[in-house]
C-alpha cells in the first residue's frame, strides 16, 4: 500500500456554458500523506470545493488525475467514494427524520445494516453531545447540533479519507476543541487522512501537519513551519540601512534568497548551513553594520496566507 | 452494495418524509373521508332499493356476479333496469376491463399528487435540501441509485394510492355485487385486483420521466415547470398525435391488426397483452432516463 492517500498530477477543472468558460482548477499538483491532517486553504472561489468533489468523483476533471487510496478516482469512482467521507461546506440533512433515522439512511446506503449503524454511531453521538437528541428530528437541532451530527454521518462508514470543508463552522468553542481532539485521534489512531478546508486559520495551524494555499493552482505547500519560514530563514535587523550589506551576506556559503527591506536583511539558509548564521552576523559586524537583533524569519499562517493570496493577486501572478 | 437493504431504506425514508407533513396527512384523511362517504352513499341507496323496491319506484334486478355469467352469450341475457333506465346487459369482458380501467385510473388519480410530488424530488428535491453532495458521494453505482429512487417512490406512493381506493372499492364491489351508482355493472373483486399491476406501469413511465426532469433541474420549482410542459405535451399532443401517427406512418397497419387480433383473445392472452404494451414505454423511458442520468453533472 502506497504512502500517499491523495495525490493529484495537473488536476484541472474548466466549467463551460453558453455565457463563456469559468476555470475553476488549474494545474493542481498535490500529495497528501496516508494519516496526515491536510489544510486545503484559499480564498473564495479559489477552487477548493470543486477540488473536493474531483477527490470525491462527483466532478469529471478536465485534464489530469487524482488517485485516492491508490486508486484512479475516474476509472473505479464508487470504490473511491466507499473510503471516502464527506462534510460539504453547506451539507443538508432530511429535517424530517429523526437523528438515528437519518443514520440508518445513510448507512445504507453504505450497505451497513441497523444493527451495525447504531452500534457505530452511539459512541460518536455520546461524544459530541447528542446522546438525548438520538430520536429526535433533526429539524429542531440549531445549526451547531446538526454540524456534529454531518460530522457523525460522515465517520458512520469508517471511511480511510476524511474530506471536511469547513467542519467546526457554528459549533459552540467549547465543542470545537473535542472535535480537533477527535480529528487528531482518528488520523493518530486510526490513520485516517483528514482534508481540512477551512478559513479558520487558527484551526488550521493547531490541526494541520502540511497544508497548501490553492488559488486555482497551487501557490504553496509544506508543514506550516516551512511555509512560514521557520526552518532556516532569518532576519537581522540593522541600526542604519541594510543594502550595502547584501552582496557582501549573499556572497556567503550556504545563504540563499537574501533581501534587504531598510534597515531588514532577510536571508534563507540552506539544510547544510544551518550553523551560518553566526559567520553572517560576524561579517556584517567587521564591515560596520550595527546589528540590533537576529531572530527566526517567522510569519504567522495569517500573514503568509495574506502575502501569498497576495502575491497571487497581483498582474502576472497565478491567477 | 446490498440493493435490497438500500431499497428498504429509501422506501422508508420517502414515507417518513412524506407522511410526517401535515398537509399530507390532512390529504390523505379527506381523501379517504369523501371515498368512504361516497361509496357509503352508493350502498345505502342499494340497500334501501334492493330491500323496498316499490319505494325508491324503481325495479332492479341484481344480476349475478359477472364471474358466474358465461362470457359469449350477452345478447340471451335478460336487460336489467336501473334508477337510470334500461341499460342492456354489458359483457362480462368489457366490465372486467372497465374494472380494470377504473381501479388503475381511480388508483393513478388519487396517488397522483404524492406520486409527482415525491418523484419530482428525487433529485431537484435533494438539491433543495443539500443532501444530494451526500447522496452522490455514496459508493452506490448511477444505474442502482437511479432505479432505487425510482422504485422507492413508485412502490410506496403506489400503495398509498391503493390504501385510498382498493381498499374502500373493494368493500363496495363486494357489498354491491351487481350494481354501481345505479347501473347495473357489478365489480368483480379480482379485476380490481389485476389492475395493481396496469397502474404500476403506467406510473412507473410517468416516474421515470420524472426523475429523468427532477435530475437535469437546478431545483424542485424547475423540475414542477418543465415535467408540467412535458406532461401537456406526452398526454394531449399523444392523444392528438397518435391517430395521426397510426394513419399516417408505416406503424399504422401493424397496430391495427394487432388491435383485431387483441380483440378476439381470451381475456388472459389480452391481459397479458395489455401490460406487455404498458411494459414497452416504460421500459424505453426508463432507458432514456438512465442514459440521460450523469452523476457527474449533477452538482454542476
Amino acid at each position: 500500500m502506497s504512502d500517499l492517500a491523495i495525490q493529484t498530477q495537473g488536476l484541472a477543472k474548466t466549467f463551460r456554458s453558453r455565457r463563456g468558460s469559468v476555470l475553476a482548477v488549474d494545474d493542481l499538483n498535490l500529495t497528501v500523506h496516508t494519516g496526515e491532517i491536510f489544510g486545503l486553504l484559499g480564498p473564495n472561489g479559489a477552487g477548493k470545493t470543486t477540488t473536493i468533489r474531483m477527490l470525491c468523483g462527483l466532478i469529471r476533471p478536465s485534464a489530469g488525475q487524482a488517485i485516492v487510496d491508490g486508486l484512479a478516482v475516474t476509472d473505479r469512482p464508487d470504490d473511491v467514494r466507499a473510503r471516502i467521507g464527506l462534510v460539504p461546506e453547506d451539507a443538508g440533512d432530511h429535517g424530517n427524520l429523526s437523528l438515528i433515522e437519518e443514520l440508518e439512511y445513510h448507512g445504507a446506503l453504505h450497505s451497513l445494516r441497523r444493527a451495525t449503524v447504531r452500534q457505530r454511531a452511539m459512541p460518536l453521538i455520546e461524544r459530541l453531545g447528542l446522546g438525548d437528541r438520538a430520536s429526535h428530528r433533526l429539524e429542531t437541532f440549531s445549526k451547531g447540533m446538526r454540524r456534529k451530527f454531518h460530522l457523525i454521518r460522515a465517520l458512520l462508514h469508517q471511511p480511510r479519507i476524511l474530506l471536511l470543508d469547513e467542519p467546526t463552522a457554528g459549533l459552540d468553542p467549547a465543542i470545537v476543541e473535542d472535535v480537533w481532539d477527535l480529528f487528531k485521534a482518528l488520523a493518530q489512531q486510526h490513520q485516517v487522512t483528514v482534508i481540512l478546508c477551512s478559513h479558520h486559520l487558527e484551526e488550521v495551524e493547531k490541526l494541520c501537519d502540511r497544508v497548501a494555499i490553492v488559488r486555482q493552482r497551487l501557490l504553496a505547500q509544506g508543514t506550516v513551519a516551512e511555509l512560514s519560514g521557520g526552518e532556516g530563514r532569518w532576519r537581522i535587523a540593522l541600526a542604519n540601512d541594510a543594502a550595502p550589506f547584501l552582496p557582501l551576506i549573499a556572497r556567503l556559503p550556504g545563504v540563499h534568497e537574501a533581501a534587504a527591506q531598510g534597515a531588514l536583511l532577510r536571508f534563507s539558509l540552506t539544510s547544510e548551513a544551518r550553523d551560518t548564521v553566526p559567520p553572517v552576523v560576524r561579517a556584517i559586524v567587521e564591515n560596520g553594520g550595527a546589528v540590533l537583533e537576529v531572530a527566526p524569519d517567522t510569519r504567522d499562517l495569517r500573514t503568509l496566507y495574506k502575502s501569498v493570496v497576495g502575491d497571487a493577486q497581483q498582474p502576472g501572478g497565478p491567477q | 452494495m446490498n440493493r435490497p437493504l438500500l431499497l428498504r431504506a429509501m422506501i422508508a425514508k420517502e414515507l417518513r418524509t412524506t407522511l410526517r407533513q401535515r398537509q399530507q396527512i390532512w390529504g390523505l384523511i379527506i381523501t379517504l373521508l369523501v371515498f368512504v362517504f361516497v361509496i357509503g352513499m352508493g350502498v345505502r341507496e342499494y340497500w334501501q332499493r334492493t330491500r323496498s323496491p316499490v319505494a325508491s319506484g324503481a325495479h332492479v334486478q341484481a344480476a349475478p356476479p359477472p364471474e358466474t355469467r358465461p362470457a359469449a352469450s350477452a345478447a340471451s341475457r335478460p336487460a336489467v333496469a336501473s334508477s337510470l333506465g334500461r341499460v342492456p346487459q354489458l359483457d362480462a369482458m368489457i366490465i372486467r376491463w372497465i374494472s380494470i380501467g377504473l381501479g388503475a385510473g381511480l388508483t393513478l388519480f388519487l396517488s397522483l399528487g404524492y406520486l409527482l410530488a415525491a418523484t419530482l424530488a428525487t433529485f431537484a428535491g435533494e438539491k433543495d435540501n443539500r443532501t444530494l453532495e451526500i447522496l452522490l458521494a455514496s459508493p452506490v453505482d448511477d444505474t442502482t441509485l437511479f432505479v432505487t429512487k425510482c422504485l422507492s417512490v413508485l412502490l410506496p406512493m403506489s400503495a398509498i394510492g391503493y390504501l385510498l381506493f382498493l381498499i374502500p372499492a373493494s368493500v363496495a364491489a363486494f357489498l354491491l355485487r351487481s350494481e354501481l351508482a345505479g347501473l347495473p355493472i357489478s365489480i368483480p373483486v379480482h379485476a380490481l385486483l389485476l389492475s395493481i399491476p396496469v397502474m404500476l406501469l403506467v406510473s412507473a413511465s410517468v416516474v421515470a420521466l420524472g426523475a429523468a426532469v427532477s435530475a437535469k433541474s437546478q431545483s424542485l420549482k424547475g423540475a414542477s415547470q418543465v415535467f408540467g410542459a412535458l406532461f401537456f405535451i406526452v398526454f394531449f399532443g399523444g392523444g392528438y398525435g397518435l391517430p395521426l401517427i397510426l394513419r399516417f406512418t408505416p406503424l399504422g397497419p401493424p397496430v391495427r391488426a394487432f388491435g383485431k387480433a387483441w380483440l378476439q383473445m381470451p381475456f388472459i392472452a389480452q391481459y397479458a397483452a395489455a401490460l406487455l404494451v404498458l411494459a414497452v414505454p416504460a421500459a424505453i423511458l426508463t432507458l432514456v432516463a438512465l442514459a440521460l442520468f450523469k452523476r457527474d453533472r449533477l452538482l454542476t
